[in-house]
């Protein structure tokens, strides 16, 4: 059985090359034949790359020890659903997955574009193809999941105790599934820029590609944050760890391209700037997924060490040097084919977002990088602290929340001043009368007052879009507030969807500017049945008790929480030791709740049972996964496939409207 | 490696040969069932569509009061003037219209042919261009003047 994952891992290996090759010579010949053979190998590199999968995942579920993937990941007492989790929970299964994924897509591409883009199609499949050759490189050369141990253990290490977490069980396919995606947009990319054909069809081909691609970073990177939350114990969600940056820079590039790409469908303008952040994007994805694989880089969840990166950086360079060759090569067919019309105008806006996107993009990357280029100028690894990352992004992060708020006010092509006034009228006194009240209510923190200030403008400009958008609408169409609320959103689910996701980035904004100005913490050291208090909290230390599960022991407290009196909830904070890797873990007791949350960690314990509780009081981080989830809404709207508007019908061209008027047509 | 094993190894092998090869070996001219524009064409659509999404951005930003009168007449004049550059363009390249062209050319003559064949009966001369007209017409044909209330 093992054999024959290792020999479709070879073939898909050997079948991925043909693909490359046939498809550029398909290209260069012009023989539709030759690239239709390419397809075939695309399908068959994401057929043998799914019996691999197939083939380890069978392995992990019979407890195949031979395989050293499956003794170092997984173990027999391990739950089931750990155990399929380990597919990827380890270097060369997250290797693996991400491959899988990329076959996946490619193979989904091909039959999107059967019959469409069939000059870019040959760029397309080589570009992807090249992609999945790094992957299989490492995997059959370097990282080999079938690689057999000398002597057959009894049981396996199991998978290291963090990632025994249902959230870990969907972090990384999510992750991958974006990191993965972004290699669709620029296959596209090399396929316009080698085939010469530059106009906006390629980007009508990966809009979707892109929002999807996307979308499942922005979850990924949330589930991350979740994972880290309640997984890690240090009370927060992020902490400017590389491996966070790492996923982070690529979404703030795609984002930057989900907004200026519109500039270039509508007035043909940021051709160039498009192609970069495209190129940029894909970079970010593979150093990203460098980043985590490599070792290169210490981090709290950088899981793997490995000599891969050797692999990646080759690539890397190999690749965007022949990306850029060929942008450069294309420059003079780039020109715009419009200019701006106006400073005051959606199109400006949009600009300035992209600089905003890409600053945070070049703070993050220096300040990830910075250790790595420390150590080897001076020879001095200086780890750069998440002060950094937040004296410099917290001020870039709030501009574009502003602007996210400005932009929808601001017409496309050119704004009128006084209306541009008018509109902003609601949305900044809503925010002033708001902030002031806050500021009674004795909020003196003044980035927080700043960030809330800019959440309810944001929030004001969202509302009173939807608000003019519908009277709009019902002035033409007419029916009842609700059917026109729900035809607007339907003739324009990408704008009404944007703005949607804007709404979501305004909860996120509220939950990390809550949690980070006003985050509260106390160690407290109880003997069972003392009580303290933390902020209104009251904690009542019950009990601590021991009890063994079949992969760890657990060492579990009781804590009786209350609130002026009443009864609130029980919390079990826990200290656990796995028997398989004699690592000893923090589970977190939360109870989270719309205002604050109360996270209790169990530090330590003396054998009298006297506990160290480190307690955080969290408020409104609740909203940051709301956020995510109507993140999630906004974007599934707008993915939707809208009707496309002003289908052109042939007669109702210029020529016919003269004709009709034209000598000898009788009326 | 069992028998199976390599059994299913060989099916493998020889499914990923035939799947590859097939299309070479077959050699039928792929032809992509969309009619494949040429680069000027496809290049005017794709231009026609974006100024009709402008038109309708235009007139929806003009609907939600972020552009006022003056700023929406003009720009509202500029897209259309552009779109029928646009459409002018397309029609001069489109074959469907072309052909049309053709046929309503050839109509006319068609028609002009029989008028002056049947000659006299009930002619008059359009007041603003002099062409000939028919008693049924309500226009004249050749300028679209109107020559009674209809």
């Amino acid at each position: 059985m093992n054999d024959i994952g290792g020999a479709a891992l070879l073939f898909a290996f050997v079948a991925a090359i043909y693909a490359v090759v046939i498809a550029l010579l398909g290209a260069r010949l012009r023989r539709q034949e030759m690239i239709r053979s390419a397809e075939r190998a695309t399908y068959g590199v994401f057929g043998l790359v799914t019996i691999t999968m197939v083939v380890i995942l069978y392995a992990l579920l019979a407890h195949d020890f031979r395989l050293q993937y499956v003794a170092s990941v997984s173990s027999r007492a391990m739950p089931t659903f750990y155990v399929i989790a380990a597919l990827w929970g380890g270097q060369e299964g997250s290797m693996l997955l991400w491959l899988w994924l990329l076959a996946m897509y490619s193979a989904i591409v091909m039959v999107q574009n059967r019959h469409r883009n069939r000059e870019l199609m040959p760029y397309v499949i080589a570009t992807l193809m090249t992609t999945a050759l790094l992957f299989l490189a490492m995997l059959v050369i370097v990282e080999n999941p079938f690689r057999q141990l000398p002597q057959v253990p009894r049981d396996g290490q199991g998978l290291n105790p963090l990632l025994q977490n249902p959230l870990m069980v969907i972090h990384p396919p999510n992750l991958y599934l974006g990191f993965v995606g972004f290699a669709v947009p620029f296959a596209f990319a090399i396929g316009a820029l080698a085939s010469g054909r530059l106009d906006t069809q390629w980007i009508r081909s990966i809009r979707r590609w892109t929002l999807v691609a996307w979308l499942f970073l922005s979850i990924g990177i949330l589930l991350g944050g979740q994972w880290a939350y309640v997984e890690l114990g240090w009370g927060g969600y992020w902490a400017w760890d590389p491996v966070e940056n790492a996923s982070f820079m690529p979404w703030l590039t795609g984002t930057a391209f989900l907004h200026s790409v519109m500039i270039q469908e509508k007035k043909g303008m940021l051709k160039v700037w498009n192609m970069a952040l495209v190129i940029l994007t894909y970079a970010l994805s593979i150093f990203g997924t460098f980043l985590t694989r490599s070792g290169v880089i210490a981090s709290v969840h950088a899981f793997a060490q490995s000599s891969l990166g050797p692999y990646f950086l080759l690539y890397l360079a190999g690749i965007v040097g022949i990306a850029v060759a060929l942008l450069v090569k294309r420059l003079p067919e780039l020109r715009s084919d419009h200019r701006l019309e106006s400073v005051v105008s959606r199109e400006s806006s949009f600009l300035f977002n992209n600089l905003f996107l890409v600053g945070i993009m070049f703070a993050v990357l220096w300040g990830t990088l910075f250790p790595i280029i420390s150590e080897a100028v001076r020879g001095v690894k200086i780890s750069v602290a998440a002060p950094f990352f937040n004296q410099v992004n917290i001020p870039l992060g709030l501009g574009l929340l502003f602007l996210s708020g400005v932009c929808p006010l601001i017409a496309w092509r050119k704004a009128s001043v006084r209306n541009l006034r008018r509109n902003f009228l609601y949305p900044l006194s809503l925010s002033f009368v708001i902030t002031a009240m806050l500021y009674t209510l004795g909020i003196r923190h003044v980035v927080a007052l700043i960030s809330f200030a800019i959440c309810l403008f944001v929030f004001g400009t969202i509302v009173l879009e939807f608000y003019r958008g519908t009277r709009a609408r019902r002035a033409v169409s007419g029916g009842t507030v609700w059917q026109a609320f729900v035809s607007l959103i339907r003739r324009n689910r990408r704008r009404y969807g944007g703005y949607i996701v804007h709404f979501g980035v305004v909860l996120i904004f509220v939950g990390i500017t809550g949690s980070s100005a006003y985050q509260i913490e106390q160690n407290v050291v109880l003997h069972p049945g003392e009580s303290a208090l933390v902020d209104t909290f009251i904690l009542q230390y019950d009990d601590l008790t021991r009890m063994i599960e079949s992969t760890y022991e657990a060492f579990i407290a009781k804590l009786t929480v209350s609130r002026n009196g009443k009864y609130l909830t029980t919390l079990y904070p826990e200290k656990r030791l796995y028997f398989a890797q004699n690592q000893p873990t923090t589970e977190v007791a939360l109870r989270t709740s719309p205002f604050k949350d109360l996270y209790i960690i169990m530090a330590g314990f003396e054998p009298s049972k006297t506990a160290t509780f480190k307690v955080f009081v969290n408020p409104l981080v609740f909203w940051m996964w709301m956020g995510g989830l109507v993140m999630v809404l906004g974007t599934a709207i707008a993915i939707w496939p809208e009707r496309r508007p002003y289908v052109p019908a042939r007669q109702h061209t210029a020529g016919h409207v003269e004709m009709t008027a034209a000598p000898g047509t009788r009326i | 490696m069992t028998a199976i094993d390599v059994a299913i190894l060989c099916l493998m092998a020889i499914g990923l040969v035939v799947g590859v090869g097939e299309p070479l070996v077959r050699r039928v001219s792929y032809k992509p069932h969309e009619r494949e524009e040429n680069d000027a064409v496809r290049s005017l659509l794709l231009q026609k569509e974006m100024l009709y999404v402008a038109i309708r951005d235009l007139d929806f930003d003009f609907q939600t009061e972020k552009v006022d009168q003056k700023d929406y007449g003009e720009l509202r004049r500029q897209l259309e003037r552009e779109a029928v550059h646009i459409l002018r363009q397309l029609d001069a390249v489109d074959p469907l219209v072309v052909f049309d062209n053709e046929v309503e050319r050839q109509v006319l003559g068609l028609r002009r042919h029989r008028t002056s064949a049947v000659g006299g009966s009930g002619q008059e001369a359009c007041p603003n261009c002099g062409a000939t007209l028919e008693s049924a017409d309500n226009f004249c044909p050749a300028c679209g003047q109107a020559l009674r209330l209809v």
